[in-house]
This record gives structure tokens, sequence and C-alpha cells, in this order.
């Protein structure tokens, strides 16, 4: 720009050029343009400032303490949680041997009875479930050792593929017309 | 990273805060913090508004729990020799010019201080960190029209400041210098 404000030569705060004068005078006029180029000469008098010496070493001292801080936090817990790890594997192996003397000791009120008779209810439907599972296994199996079965089987897995395509192709067709 | 960047950051939580030590604790913050964050920073974006965003994040998280008050600048960790006495051709200015430039530099610099706050960091990401308005948008997560009010609003506060210590341009009403000019 003519008469570059940081010319030191050009700068006579009393004068006419001076560059906190233009940028008042173009903030007057309205001239947001050329007042915003003032501006920014303007703010580079600001003096300029630094960080004290060293400073990259401090942050690079801090994030390596961290680091170590943090390190030493997750040794005890993995340590405690490997203790409880063995300690439950443990006590579950060992069951038969403390568990039973300790419910004939311990007389429990009634609603934790009901929580485990309401558990045991569940056990036993897991059971069922598992033993109607292991009946499908051997229809299965009966299937899968015939040449009728593999036929169905195969001819079952194809419409599910041929499906499966025609469904994709449907919806990525209704999403291009959104 | 960290030697690139850590005078304009610092500069500018300086300028926000008016600490020098809680500047600097804030500087160290906001470099960790990007530095945790690495991975998040998009490489479409310019780098330096990225990290004044996480300065400017910081810088409020920390008024906001200690709520500090006005702080007159004391004087920064370092504080370089202004353009005026950097120059090296000496003999050009005549020592009134350069004791000139001293006021101003010191009005300037009290102008600033003086802004409110949310102008403040506006005047300075636009006018000394050359940012764009877009970039203080994303910095500052301000709306445009917001940024662009508060600007004009800070222009307006900070002539009036440098008016009033006796900085009018000549021919305008000069209102009273102030004292010690």
């Amino acid at each position: 720009m003519e008469g570059d404000p940081m010319t030191m030569s050009n700068f006579k705060p009393n004068a006419r050029n001076s560059v906190v004068q233009r940028w008042l005078a173009a903030e007057e006029r309205g001239e947001l343009s050329l007042a915003e180029r003032y501006l920014t000469a303007l703010l580079a008098l600001l003096p300029a400032v630094r960080p004290a010496e060293g400073f990259s070493d401090r942050v690079l001292n801090r994030l390596a303490e961290e680091a170590v801080a943090s390190r030493r936090r997750r040794v005890p817990l993995e340590l405690l949680a490997a203790m409880l790890f063995l300690g439950t594997g443990l006590a579950l192996r060992l069951a038969p041997y403390w568990l039973t003397p300790l419910m004939s000791r311990v007389a429990l009120p009634t609603w934790p009875a009901r929580l485990w008779d309401a558990a045991s209810g569940a056990g036993a439907a897991l059971v069922e479930l598992l033993e109607a599972a292991v009946g499908s296994l051997h229809l299965s199996q009966l299937i899968l050792t015939s040449p009728q079965g593999m036929t169905f089987v195969a001819a079952c897995i194809a419409v599910a593929l041929i499906s499966v395509r025609f469904l994709y192709a449907l919806l990525e067709r209704s999403s291009d017309d959104v | 990273m960290v030697e690139k960047y850590e005078t304009p950051v610092y500069r500018l939580l300086l300028r926000l805060v008016r600490d020098p030590s809680r500047a600097e604790d804030l500087s160290q913050e906001a470099f960790i913090k990007a530095y945790r964050a690495l991975r998040s920073y998009d490489p479409n974006r310019r780098f330096l508004s990225w990290i004044f965003k996480i300065a400017h994040n910081t810088a409020i998280d920390s008024m906001r729990r200690k709520q500090l008050d006005t702080v007159a600048l004391e004087t920064p960790g370092e504080e370089l020799p202004g353009p005026i006495a950097r120059t090296e051709d000496a003999t050009v200015l005549a020592p009134d010019t350069v004791v000139q430039g001293r006021d101003l530099a010191r009005d300037l610099t009290a102008a600033v201080a003086e802004l409110d706050l949310h102008y403040r960091e506006l005047v300075l990401l636009r006018f000394q960190e050359g940012l764009s308005y877009q970039e203080i948008v994303e910095v500052t997560g301000l709306a445009m029209g917001t940024v662009k009010t508060r600007l004009h609003r800070g222009r307006k506060q900070l002539a009036d400041q440098l008016r009033m210590a006796g900085w009018a341009p000549a021919g305008e009403t000069a209102p009273k210098p102030s004292e010690g000019k």
C-alpha cells in the first residue's frame, strides 16, 4: 500500500499519514476494507511477545510425566483385575467345598431365596432349551446324512440367497429414488 | 509443532487472560490437548486455526473455573523490543518519533487490553493472527453474523479508546488526551 505504515521513515504520529490516524479516518468514512488493512498494520505495532525460554521442553516434559503416571496407574489396576479373575475362578472350582456349608449356616431372608428360586427356574428353562437344540441337532444330522435331505437344504439355501439379492436390489433402488 | 506455534498461541492467550504465568500454563495445556487429539485433525483445515480452537476452548474453560477479573497486563514472559526500537537505521528517526512510537505501542496495548473479552479475541484473531471470518467461526463456534457484529463493535471500541488517548486524526475534534501522554 502507498506509504507502507510499517516503514519506520513514514512513522510520524502527528502527521496525516500515520497508520493509526489513517485507520481512524477510514473507520470514520466507513471504508471497511481499507480500515481492516490499516488495523492489521496497526496491530502489528503491538509489542511482540513469546513464551519464556524452554517452553517446548516444558511441554514435552509434561507429556512424558503424564505418560509415566498413566502407566503407573494402569499396573495396579491390571493386577487387581487379574487377581479378581483368578479368585473368582478358584471360588467356582472349589464351590462344592464351601458353598453348601455356607448356605446351611447363613439364614437368608426371604427375598434372596425367591431370587434363587427364580434363577433356578430360569436355569431349568435354559436346560430345556438346550435339550431342544440338541434334539434339532439330531434332526440336522439325519437330514445331512441323506441325499434327499442335502438336496432340500441346498435348495433352501439357494432360494434364500436369491431372495436376499432381490431384496438388496429393491432397497438400493428405493434409496436411489429418495 | 510446539516450536512452530508456541508464539501465536501464547500471544493470543496472553492477550485474553492478561496474566503471563496463566497464559503459559494454558498454552502448555493447549498443546497437550492438541497432541492427544492429533488423530482428529482434519488436514483440509489450516493447522493454526485448529490449534487456536483448542486454545480458545482451554481459555474459556479456565476462565469459567477461575472467573478471572480484569488484570493489568504485566511484563510478559519475554517481550521483544517493539518494531520502533528494532529498526536498524535508528538515525532516520528523531528521538521524539521514537518516544511517540513507544507511546503508541503503550496506548495500543492498553486499548486492546480494555476491550470487552469477546471483542478482543475476535479482533486479535482477525487482525493480528490473520484468520478469515470462516476460520474465526470454526475457532469460536459463533455464527458468522455474530462474528461480524462483534468485530464491528470491537473496532469501534478500539477506535474510541485510541481517540480518547489522543490519537485522533488531524481535523477531528480531538478528545482530551489521557494524563501522562
